[in-house]
């Protein structure tokens, strides 16, 4: 197998560990060498959002740790997921595309492996 | 002819490779996957993910390994298929 991966994310920053776990396996990634992207869809456009206040809830805001990201690596989200979301692309960090369905399947066919968290 | 097959286990998956296992009404996965060990499974588990949950490796299955996102990188490069269950 190639070493070309990409990593849906489709669950929200906060009430699960399934987007930092994608955050963090990003990084990793990036640091074993490889090509990389990143596609956020369904609640897992969140990940990206602006201002992310964790405050007591215990969970971590992703906000600084995507927008870092997004300078190393190719990260996407879901056009309509966003638009259900409630969010428009100003309220994402920086350096984050906005992709269809046809990209999204276009991404995954290009990839080697195509994790789904 | 049987295919090499491999387990990463992350997050609270971990605790499905521990010792000490009582499970009622379901099957026992301590007993399945050493089973399965014995037979030639890999098992790697992430080590952050272990720590987190304070499980020491004198807990872990007979085999099960303590691993790292980097070895799940080299997994991912090296194998034919990969299956997640997130």
């Amino acid at each position: 197998m190639g070493d070309n991966l990409c990593l849906i994310i489709r669950k929200a920053p906060f009430g699960s560990l399934h987007a930092a776990e994608g955050i963090r396996l990003a990084n990793g990634k990036i640091a074993h060498g490889g090509g990389l992207t990143i596609v956020l869809v369904d609640d897992g456009v969140y990940v990206a959002k602006k201002g992310q206040r964790a405050e007591e809830s215990g969970w971590t805001s992703l906000s600084d740790e995507v927008a870092k990201l997004a300078k190393r690596a190719r990260i996407c989200v879901h056009m309509d997921s966003l638009k259900l979301a409630g969010l428009r692309a100003e309220s994402l960090v920086d350096g984050i595309a906005q992709i269809d369905d046809q990209e999204l399947a276009h991404i995954i066919a290009q990839s080697d492996t195509t994790i789904v968290l | 002819m049987g295919h090499q097959v491999s387990i990463f286990a992350y997050g609270d998956g971990v605790h499905g490779f521990t010792t000490g296992q009582k499970p009622k009404g379901i099957p026992n996965a301590e007993q399945n996957i050493s089973r399965l060990i014995e037979q030639g499974l890999d098992v790697q588990l992430c080590g952050t993910c272990l720590n987190y949950r304070g499980i020491a490796d004198s807990l872990l299955l007979n085999g099960a390994k303590r691993s790292s996102l980097s070895n799940l990188c080299r997994l991912i490069s090296k194998s034919d298929v990969f299956i997640t269950f997130a």
